[in-house]
C-alpha cells in the first residue's frame, strides 16, 4: 500500500514537471486591425472607434489655445481585465508646455462620428478632485509613457474590472500654457489603452 | 529508515521543482491605441518681443554689418565714449537716423539701413569710430506688443494717431526736424526728452484704445514734417512699463518679475533737468548709458538681473521723492 502510495506521488512530480516547466503562458495581443484572434482558454481584446486618423492635431498654438477629441474604447474579451493608458511622446520639446485633461464618460444618448464629442457625458465620480470622470490633469509630458507607470483606469486605488461589452469614452482636451517658452515647439503623442487579465 | 530518506528525496524534489524550475504565467494582453496626435506651437506668440542686444569694436569702415539675427524694426545705437546716441525705425527710409541726444533733423552715415539680417552703419563716430566700443539694443515689432508707425505733423492743437493695434503705454516720436527725439509712459506729468529737459505737455498727451494723442509741439506735430514712433505695451512676462517713486537707496531693486534684457528709465520730473538712460543686457558692469554725448556712467542702471533691474543714486534714476518711469522688454521670442 505504501509502495503504492510513494509511486503515485512520484508519478505525480513526473506529472507536474513538464507542466511547471512548460506552461509558460506567453502574452496575446490582440489589437483593433487584427481583431480576428481567438484563445479558446480565454480572451482579452481592445477596440476603439478610430477611422485610422490621429485624434488631435494643433497648428499655430499661442496661450489659451485648446483642441479636443474623444474616442470610445469596447471590451470584447472574455477574461475580465484592468486597463491603463499611456502613450509615448516625441517632438521638439512642446509637451512640458501643454496642459491635458482626460475625461472618462459615455455618449448619450447616441455616438456620434469619431473625435466628436457631442452627446459625451463625463462620469459623474470625481476620480481625482479635477472634475467629474478625469481621470487624468496635467501636462502631456507627465502623461505615462508606459504600461509601468500607466494610468490606471479609472484610479489606482480602484481599477475597474472591464468586462465583455464594456464601453468607456475619453475625452482629450489640450492646452497651451500662457509661457513663452513654448513658443515654436512640437509635440507628437500616442494613446494607448492596454488592457491585462491580471 | 530507507522510508523516511524516500520522503526526504521526494520532499527535496518538490523544493527543487518550486525554487528552480521557472513559472511564468504571463497576463493576456491587448491594447488598442490612437497615435500621431501633432501639436505645433506658433513661431511667436502673440506680446512676445523678439530682441536683441550687443556690442562691436568700431573700425571707422562704411557700410558696415551689425548682425542681429532677425530684421529690426526699430535699433538703438550708443557709443560707451561721450557721443550722442542715435535712433532707427524701420519706417524711416533712406540713409537717415535721428540723433537722440540734441535737437537735429533726421542724419545720414548713422545707421544706415535695417536689413533682413540687422543693420548697416556708416562710419560716423556716433556709430563707428575707431576706438570706441559701441552697444546696440534692436526690437522686432509684435502685433500685441510693440508697434512703429509714421505721420506727418499738421501742427494741430490735438492729433489723435490712430493705428497702433494696441493701447501704448509708452511712446518715443522722432521727428525729422531740428528737434529732440521724446517719450512718455502712460502716468507721466509730460513728455520728455530722451536726455536732459523738463518735458512739454504738448507733446504727447493722451492714450487711447488704438493710438495716442498729440499737441502741438514742434517735437510731435509741426506741419509737414514726418515724424515716426515706437509704441510699447505692457504685456505680462515680456514688456513692464512701470513707475516707481525715488528713495535715494543705492542698489535698489525695481521689479519687473522676469529678466529684462533692456531697460529704459526717465525721470518725471518737470523741475529739475534730468536725462534718460538705458541699459542693454550686452552693457556689463555696474555702467548704463545715457542718450546725449556723456561716456558710459555709473550708479544709474547697475544691472539687470532675475525679476528686477538694479538701480543706485543717481538723480536720473532714484531721487528721492521723484517720480521714474520705465521701460523694461524682456527677450521673449525665439
Amino acid at each position: 500500500m505504501k509502495r503504492r502510495r510513494n509511486l503515485f506521488v512520484i508519478a505525480l512530480l513526473v506529472l507536474l514537471v513538464p507542466v511547471a516547466g512548460g506552461a509558460t503562458y506567453a502574452a496575446f495581443r490582440a489589437t483593433t486591425t487584427n481583431s480576428g484572434d481567438r484563445i479558446e482558454a480565454g480572451s482579452v481584446s481592445l477596440s476603439d472607434n478610430g477611422d485610422g486618423t490621429s485624434l488631435m492635431s494643433m497648428t499655430g498654438g499661442v496661450p489659451a489655445s485648446t483642441t479636443s477629441a474623444c474616442i470610445r474604447v469596447s471590451y470584447g474579451g472574455s477574461l475580465s481585465s484592468t486597463v491603463r493608458l499611456h502613450g509615448t511622446t516625441t517632438g521638439s520639446g512642446l509637451d512640458p508646455y501643454l496642459d491635458l485633461r482626460v475625461t472618462r464618460g459615455t455618449y448619450t444618448p447616441s455616438t456620434p462620428a469619431f473625435k466628436s464629442c457631442t452627446n459625451f457625458v463625463a462620469d459623474a465620480t470625481n476620480y481625482i478632485g479635477a472634475g467629474a470622470g478625469v481621470i487624468y490633469n496635467g501636462t502631456l509630458q507627465g502623461f505615462p509613457d508606459d504600461y509601468a507607470g500607466g494610468l490606471v483606469d479609472p484610479l489606482p486605488g480602484s481599477p475597474e474590472s472591464w468586462t465583455n461589452g464594456e464601453v468607456h469614452v475619453y475625452r482629450f482636451e489640450v492646452t497651451v500654457q500662457n509661457n513663452f517658452a513654448a513658443q515654436n515647439l512640437n509635440a507628437t503623442q500616442a494613446f494607448r489603452w492596454e488592457a491585462r487579465n491580471q | 529508515m530507507s522510508r523516511i530518506r524516500f520522503r526526504h528525496a521526494v520532499g527535496l524534489a518538490a523544493v527543487v521543482l518550486v525554487l528552480v524550475v521557472p513559472v511564468a504565467i504571463a497576463a493576456f494582453v491587448a491594447t488598442t491605441a490612437n497615435t500621431g496626435s501633432s501639436f505645433q506651437s506658433a513661431s511667436i506668440f502673440p506680446g512676445a518681443i523678439k530682441m536683441a542686444s550687443g556690442t562691436y569694436a568700431g573700425n571707422n569702415v562704411d557700410g558696415r554689418a551689425i548682425p542681429v539675427g532677425f530684421q529690426p524694426d526699430f535699433v538703438i545705437v550708443k557709443s560707451d565714449a561721450a557721443r550722442e546716441g542715435v535712433g532707427r525705425t524701420s519706417t524711416i527710409t533712406g540713409d537717415d537716423t535721428k540723433p537722440l541726444g540734441t535737437a537735429t533733423a533726421f542724419t545720414a552715415n548713422y545707421i544706415q539701413s535695417l536689413t533682413a539680417t540687422g543693420f548697416t552703419v556708416g562710419n560716423n563716430n556716433r556709430v563707428n569710430a575707431t576706438g570706441d566700443d559701441y552697444y546696440w539694443v534692436a526690437f522686432k515689432t509684435n502685433s500685441q506688443a510693440m508697434a512703429v508707425g509714421n505721420y506727418t505733423g499738421n501742427g494741430a492743437g490735438t492729433r489723435n494717431i490712430t493705428g497702433v493695434g494696441f493701447q501704448p503705454e509708452l511712446v518715443m516720436v522722432l521727428g525729422d526736424t531740428a528737434q529732440r527725439a521724446v517719450l512718455r509712459a502712460t502716468g507721466m506729468s509730460r513728455t520728455f526728452r530722451f536726455e536732459a529737459g523738463t518735458g512739454s505737455t504738448t507733446g504727447v498727451t493722451a492714450f487711447g484704445a488704438d493710438g495716442f494723442t498729440l499737441g502741438n509741439s514742434a517735437e510731435v506735430n509741426s506741419n509737414g514734417v514726418a515724424y515716426h514712433y515706437v509704441a510699447f505695451n505692457d504685456v505680462p512676462n515680456s514688456i513692464d512699463v512701470g513707475t516707481y517713486t525715488g528713495n535715494g537707496t543705492d542698489n535698489r531693486g525695481i521689479a519687473t518679475g522676469f529678466q529684462p534684457a533692456y531697460a529704459l528709465i526717465r525721470a518725471d520730473d518737470t523741475g529739475t533737468q534730468r536725462s534718460g538712460v538705458h541699459r542693454p543686457a550686452s552693457l556689463t558692469g555696474a555702467s548704463s548709458l545715457e542718450f546725449g554725448a556723456t561716456a558710459l556712467s555709473t550708479n544709474r542702471i547697475q544691472a539687470l538681473q532675475a525679476t528686477d533691474f538694479q538701480v543706485g543714486t543717481n538723480g536720473d534714476v532714484n531721487s528721492n521723492g521723484d517720480d521714474y518711469y520705465y521701460l523694461a522688454v524682456r527677450s521673449s521670442a525665439p
